[in-house]
């Protein structure tokens, strides 16, 4: 197995002790930094994001990779920024008002991370301004999550917000969370739905390649 | 608007459970909720049933004297009582915002804590006094003697969410099973084995007639750990508590939220753990038509109408399916019908009524 198969599998198995190591050895062997990030750190994370999604991976699962990710990239990231390499977009997440539920946004913020977004996590119970200044800012997607038919309708008016401003057409909006279908996505005006983790990184990096 | 109450309403406990079981056709259609969040009862009570409310710290038997004033007058054959606090637990952390539902006025909404619960290492866990943990049962004690004739109490118990949501929080949990198994293994244990005290306690009193054990294994799309995980650590358990209520024959029912459907998890809670009912439909994930269809004759459906149709259907709407949930899952029996979570504070209070009315016209 080469180093680069074996950072992926240590990625995959979520083993944050001994990537660091591993991804030292794949840049000593002279393996380009942008090589390893994706062919290794990121395959490993869309495996994982697959696993999830045929229901052979779980939280726990996608917990450690992710953290062996961040391992990897604590190494990594120097060699990255010589060579200039940059995020492939800027991803602002957050929960709408009134809901304070984050284990599925932080579930994305890992797989978008893991695809090579820089992620801006605004948090929990995040008011439509905060989003709207986000856009201002420069985020090229913005990313809601919602546990409760009570508070998803939080998203309407944080699309709203952003229309208002002048700004719907300087970023793409995309919705998840437990109530949230395709049809309430369509309804409220958001670019785009996934159901998972693994289904948002996919849209973000398929709307920034559309884009 | 529809009045739900009732004036003089005749319960039938005994009935419900035979209907549930299977071992009675009905001629009625039961009704079946998990609990009512306080702000629903309030409304209930203060303008349908023409009550003052009294809360709880005014008065501890008055509170509970009015809900099952409220879930008689409703035309419930049971109360499901408040669920007991663990006394001498060490708080866990929570997330308070303002509450956004409709009928909240202005009140906070508390969150689970996903982190960390009370528990992140062994020294954590040692620091804990177990001995002197053990649960609250005065709800029932006060509710009790106000119980009605032909009426009984459902006993609300949970253990694996207790676990992730205080004892280790969901993220602590999924790193603690690859980081410290041990820990995670002994918890497991510890809380069990409280449980089974607490279990054989309210199962031994009279006016408690079954359970409703609430423990959310699963999320949109699957289960929170994997399905192993949960055969290894949590069904056990939940065979346990079964168990222990079928001794003192009382049905033990289920609720979870998630999606506990990919694999053979939902056949181990029927075969296994010998559940008799199973409460959260989530449209999303199952329907309760799709579960009568595939599981129907095994278990009986509780509840069953969706929250998200409840809060967002027109009324033409959400009557056509309330009215087509309860002629499919009333074939054959086994089914109570209410909503699909607990009688949340946000759903329209006349949409929750509509199912009530729906109930009651329903001819066999």
């Amino acid at each position: 197995m080469s180093t680069l198969q074996e950072v992926r599998t240590l990625v995959i198995g979520g083993k944050a002790k001994e990537i660091g190591p591993k991804v030292q050895q794949a840049l000593d062997e002279g393996n380009p930094p942008f090589t390893i990030l994706n062919n290794a750190l990121i395959d490993g994370m869309r495996e994982i994001g697959y696993r999830f999604e045929q229901g052979d991976a779980f939280v726990p699962e996608m917990m450690i990779a992710a953290r062996a990710m961040r391992q990897a990239l604590e190494v990594l990231r120097p060699h990255l920024a010589k060579q200039g390499v940059k995020p492939i977009a800027k991803l602002v997440i957050g929960t709408v008002e009134g809901d304070m539920h984050d284990i599925g946004k932080s579930l994305v913020i890992m797989m978008c991370e893991g695809e090579g977004f820089e992620v801006v996590d605004l948090g929990i119970d995040v008011p439509p301004e905060d989003f709207v200044e986000a856009v201002r800012d420069g985020a090229q997607i913005i990313a809601m999550s919602a546990l409760l038919t009570s508070t998803m309708m939080g998203m309407k008016t944080v699309i709203k917000a952003i229309s208002q401003a002048g700004l719907r057409n300087r970023v793409k909006v995309i919705v998840g969370g437990a109530p949230v279908t395709q049809e309430f996505a369509d309804e409220i005006g958001a670019d785009g739905y996934a159901e998972d983790a693994s289904g948002a990184a996919r849209l973000a990096r398929q709307l920034i390649d559309m884009a | 608007m529809f009045n739900p109450i009732l004036e003089n309403p005749t319960p039938d406990f005994d009935q419900l459970m035979r209907i549930l079981k299977g071992e009675e056709m009905p001629r009625r259609v039961p009704l079946v909720d998990l609990r009512h969040h306080p702000d629903v009862m309030k409304i209930i009570v203060q303008d349908h049933m023409g009550q003052q409310w009294v809360e709880l710290c005014e008065s501890p038997d008055l509170y509970h004297k009015q809900i099952v004033q409220m879930y008689y007058h409703l035309g419930y054959d049971y109360v499901a009582s408040a669920k007991g606090v663990w006394l001498n637990l060490p708080k866990p952390k929570e997330r308070v915002t303002a509450d956004t539902a409709a009928l909240s006025k202005g009140k906070n909404r508390v969150w689970t804590e996903e982190g960390i619960g009370i528990i992140a290492t062994w020294e954590d866990f040692e620091k804990i006094p177990w001995d002197q943990i053990t649960a609250d049962i005065t709800p029932y004690e006060y509710t009790a003697p106000h119980v009605l004739p032909g009426m009984k109490i459902i006993a609300r118990t949970r253990y694996f969410a207790d676990i992730f949501e205080k004892l280790l929080g969901l993220e602590g949990l999924s790193y603690m099973l690859y980081d410290d198994p041990e820990l995670v293994e002994t918890v497991f244990q510890v809380w069990g084995e409280k449980m089974v005290d607490h279990m054989e306690t309210i199962m031994d009193m009279d006016a408690i007639g079954a359970v409703f054990h609430g423990d959310d294994m699963g999320h949109k799309t699957g289960t929170l750990i994997s399905p192993d995980d949960l055969k290894r650590l949590v069904i056990p358990w939940l065979k346990r508590f079964a168990e222990i209520a079928h001794a003192h024959g009382k049905p033990f029912f289920l609720h979870s939220d998630g999606n506990l459907y990919k694999g053979d998890l939902m056949d181990v809670l029927i075969d296994e753990v010998k559940i008799d009912g199973f409460h959260s439909f989530q449209d999303i994930i199952m329907s309760a038509v799709g579960f009568k269809a595939r599981f129907g004759t095994r278990v009986a459906i509780l509840g069953g109408i969706d929250i998200d149709n409840l809060v967002r259907m027109k009324p033409d709407d959400l009557r056509a399916y309330i009215r087509n949930t309860i002629e499919v899952c009333m074939q054959g029996g086994r089914f109570g019908v209410g909503c699909g979570n607990i009688v949340t504070n946000y759903i329209p209070i006349e949409n929750y009524f509509m199912i009530i009315d729906e109930a009651r016209r329903w001819q066999p």
